[in-house]
């Protein structure tokens, strides 16, 4: 076991719902200053009034995203408070820049969303500018830090515990994770957009969505496939770097004997890209497909949860997932990588229950929002 | 001591002084954001419930724009508060790491109102041509409740850090002794068989006696900052403190353990003792900490409401919509004047009593009462009236009563005196806004018009409302050192053990405060320009 059932359940939950919608809200913050920009310089004013559209869903994914993400830390602090203690101890650079990040996030996308038509176009594109920037840059910060849990580049232990920023950001699995997951995050948003507009094409038969269909589904693709390729380049350097992890993640594919056999969720995460792949070609190559164009983007959402799902337990027990390093620690600080060191005055079946009894209310009531704001 | 002094007795006298400089504009800027998100739902709501007792439809128009505003400063304030949090486990990690293992239980439980508020202040805006009027009434109420709620398990983790359950003062108003606090821990019936008893009471502990699988045990709240220090340190029982009142025969067995698994499974039973859940809802003043922060909020969104409306009579007098400017500022005049009303004389009191009685060094400092500074009531006059009747009689409802002095408090365990100039600063703008309350609720109800001097101030009136409120935070954080947790962890405890360059934090500071000037900005362009 590597931790309690209800702390793995929560985090899964937590995070899975979070990451789902970063993915979205890193593409659509691209995406949405691209089409207002095209569509203004164009005098295309069916695409401006689209990412005014588009940006209404946008702040509400982010604000849920970013309350899933919250969640995440406090129930990773509540369960596993040494390891987070360490965290900040070592961490002070990467997550330091992405705070930057978020709060200028937040700034680009409450004065992007709430000066739209009220500044000069000049200006608003330039904050729509900084919208994209920052969707670059937050994951960048997170990604390093994820990269520092495969593989503690820059990790002193004497005199103290510390951090080399410049080795850390030199850790070989830091930009193939980044450009895979920024790839992944174009495709996955290009699919689920192919999905709301091609469902709007079928409703109104409006030619204007199926240009935006097949836009989508060019974008898509191209991203799909470099995220492929990006994913190979991240497994070779798994393989050399972080061996553990990679054992869980391809075991008997590639003859290797895992701790942890996570090759099922490899596999099903390749047969939804293979899909989402086949899908999308049928749909930019031949006719209009209402079924394809419904599964197409619900199965690249699935991929990322799956994606994400496989990087983050693959590694399991271990916050780092190095066995051989963690091992070899002391005990306060090998106890505080360890995800079966869970909080003993946390780990108890009430909190469980009240964790039920707020939850599922909670999650409905999310349902009920979003399904009146897609609501005509 | 010259204002200099102050300043550089709380910069310098604790350690980390730059850290606690960033911290507080961090936090800052997110309380500065937070005041609306737990007013301005409640005050839409309000206005929501008149236009459906009413049918005037300015009340419905108010409570739409009130909306507009508290769904981006929502956003706004999740987002400060992700820095915020990363911010304190970056800086504070120990800090962060006790909290997380024995008071999670609020945090977690925010999580709950997080979820609260993202749905329902969503659903409040975007959906409201989609729900019937009493439903989204109740959607609003909801959405205010997640706010309240969330500021309901925030505060109760603060106030256990300003005066947590088993931290015992030590102040006697009547005879004016003070002496340092003390701690009650229950130590684990197994451990405590390896203590000797004797050297615990040389050190100036003592045992009040035994439960179902632990002894109670009261020690100096000085030894306690030790042993969490050492403990924070990595050190071992041996090279501790603890060595010390550890029986001879038991020392090389235990020697070797590290103290923090010691000293985590005393704080682990003793926590278990008060109770995991309740323990933080136990903290002294907690219950007037909420109420107090509530009202802040309630009145800063009130004056900021004012403020806005006033801008508006002052730039489109011959505005078509003067009417509903006028109603709504009306509407936010009253609420005002409620709200200071009810901070300075019910909330502000009670919380006043509960730092009296739970930090007396705090109190102390509050007051002034050092021959090292002049205090603000002795320069028009009032020294012995404030000191010797006034404020004694206040916080301890006994004519008798004394106040501390701090000069007799012990040197480890005072905090910076600059806080009595805040202290006293902010309870005379808090009159000041009473005033300005007052007076634009004469003139929107007994006049025709609102004069310009006055819209004028009601339009600084908001700023002058969130000072108050930041000086009010301000006494209460910077009071609470030298600790981070009153009577158990101090500063240097709390702190990373990688401390970055002063000029990042100042770095990070300004940028902090320039992307808030900038909001500030993007919300006046957004609600005030045409």
């Amino acid at each position: 076991m590597v931790a309690p059932l209800p702390v793995s359940t929560l985090i899964t939950l937590t995070f899975g719902v979070h990451i789902v919608l970063v993915n979205l809200d890193i593409a659509l913050s691209i995406f949405i200053p691209w089409m207002k920009w095209k569509g203004t310089k164009e005098g295309d004013e069916f695409l401006v009034e689209r990412a005014k559209y588009l940006m209404r869903y946008y702040a509400a994914t982010y604000a849920v995203a970013g309350v899933f993400g919250t969640a995440f830390t406090v129930i990773l602090l509540s369960f596993y408070p040494q390891f987070i203690g360490l965290a900040g101890h070592l961490t002070w650079v990467p997550f330091g820049l992405a705070i930057l990040m978020i709060v200028l996030r937040f700034f680009s996308i409450v004065s992007y969303w709430y000066l739209w038509g009220k500044i000069s176009n000049e200006l608003h594109d330039l904050l729509g500018a900084l919208l994209a920037l920052t969707g670059l840059l937050v994951p960048l910060g997170f990604r390093a830090v994820f990269a520092f849990l495969n593989y503690p580049a820059g990790l002193k232990l004497e005199p103290k515990p510390m951090l080399d920023v410049g080795e850390a950001l030199m850790n070989p699995t830091l930009w193939p994770l980044y450009l895979k997951s920024i790839f992944g995050a174009l495709a996955a948003g290009s699919l689920v957009l192919v999905t709301a507009y091609g469902l709007r094409y079928h409703k109104s038969k409006d030619e204007r969505y199926m240009k935006l269909v097949r836009l989508n589904l060019k974008y898509g693709l191209t991203s799909l496939v470099l995220m492929l390729v990006f994913g190979t380049w991240y497994s070779i350097v798994l393989y050399f770097t972080t061996p553990y992890k990679f054992a869980n993640v391809f075991g008997f594919l590639v003859g290797m004997k895992p701790k942890l056999d996570f090759t099922w969720l490899f596999i099903l995460k390749m047969v939804l890209v293979l899909a989402q792949l086949f899908l999308a070609y049928s749909l930019y190559s031949g006719e209009f497909n209402l079924n394809y164009v419904k599964a197409v983007g619900p199965l690249a959402l699935l991929t990322v949860a799956s994606g994400e799902m496989l990087n983050m337990h693959s590694q399991l027990p271990y916050f780092v997932a190095q066995p051989e390093v963690v091992n070899k620690l002391p005990d306060l600080l090998k106890n505080a990588l360890l995800t079966t060191n869970v909080n003993s005055l946390a780990n108890v079946p009430e909190l469980y229950t009240i964790t039920a009894v707020m939850l599922v209310p909670l999650l409905l009531a999310m349902a009920a929002l979003f399904y009146l704001l897609l609501k005509d | 001591m010259d204002p200099f002094g102050l300043i550089s007795q709380w910069l310098s006298s604790y350690p980390a002084g730059w850290e606690r400089l960033l911290s507080m504009i961090g936090i800052e800027v997110h309380w500065f954001i937070l005041q609306y998100v737990i007013g301005l739902p409640f005050l839409a709501v309000i206005a929501e419930a008149i236009w459906m007792k009413t049918g005037n439809e300015q009340w419905k128009r108010l409570s739409r724009t009130l909306a507009k505003g508290f769904v981006m400063v929502f956003a706004v304030g999740a987002a400060t508060g992700t820095a915020s949090e990363f911010g304190l486990v970056l800086l504070w990690p120990n800090l962060t790491e006790a909290a997380g293992r024995y008071i999670y239980f609020p945090l977690y439980m925010e999580v709950f109102a997080f979820l609260m508020e993202v749905a329902f202040i969503y659903m409040y805006f975007y959906a409201e041509d989609k729900l019937p009027p009493k439903v989204h009434l109740l959607v609003g109420i909801l959405a205010f409740a997640g706010a309240w709620y969330s500021a309901a398990m925030i505060l109760s983790v603060n106030s256990f850090m300003q005066a947590p359950v088993n931290v015992l003062a030590r102040y006697d108003p009547i005879s004016g002794k003070w002496a340092p606090p003390e701690v009650l821990l229950f130590v684990p019936t197994e451990l405590a068989k390896v203590i000797d008893v004797n050297a615990l009471k040389s050190v100036g502990a003592s045992v009040l006696g035994t439960g179902d699988g632990f002894v109670k045990v009261i020690l100096p709240s000085g030894l306690v900052r030790t042993l969490m220090s050492e403990a924070f340190a990595g050190k071992t029982v041996g090279e501790s403190t603890l060595a010390l009142v550890i029986k001879k025969e038991a020392l090389s067995s235990v020697s070797g353990l590290p103290l923090k698994t010691v000293i985590d499974q005393i704080v682990a039973t003793t926590v278990m003792n008060a109770g995991t859940f309740m323990i933080t809802f136990l903290s002294g003043g907690y219950l007037a900490t909420f109420f107090h922060v509530i009202g802040a909020a309630i009145a800063v969104s009130a004056f900021t409401i004012m403020g806005g409306y006033s801008l508006r009579l002052l730039k489109m007098p011959e505005s078509p919509d003067r009417e509903f400017f006028m109603r709504s500022l009306k509407f936010a005049a009253v609420v005002a004047l409620l709200a200071i009303a009810y901070q300075g004389m019910i909330s502000g009191h009670e919380m006043g009593v509960a730092v009296a009685k739970h930090n007396p060094e705090k109190f102390a400092a509050m007051e002034g009462t050092s021959s090292s500074i002049t205090t603000l009531p002795s320069l028009i006059g009032l020294k012995d009236l404030v000191e010797k009747q006034l404020m004694p009689m206040m916080a301890y409802g006994d004519p008798n009563a004394k106040l501390p002095i701090y000069d007799k408090i012990d040197v480890n365990f005072r905090p910076p005196l600059i806080i009595h100039y805040l202290y006293y600063t902010k309870i005379g703008l808090g009159v000041l806004l009473g005033l300005i309350a007052l007076l634009a609720t004469f003139y929107a109800f007994f006049k025709t018009e609102v004069p310009k001097w006055l819209l004028t101030i009601l339009v600084i009136s908001p700023a002058i409302a969130q000072l108050t409120s930041f000086l009010g935070w301000g006494v209460r954080e910077m009071g609470r050192k030298p600790w981070a947790i009153y009577g158990i962890m101090d500063v240097q405890t709390e702190l990373t053990i990688n401390p970055p360059p002063a000029w990042q934090l100042v770095g990070v500071a300004l940028y902090l405060t320039a992307i808030l000037v900038a909001l500030v900005l993007a919300v006046y362009w957004f609600l005030w320009k045409r």
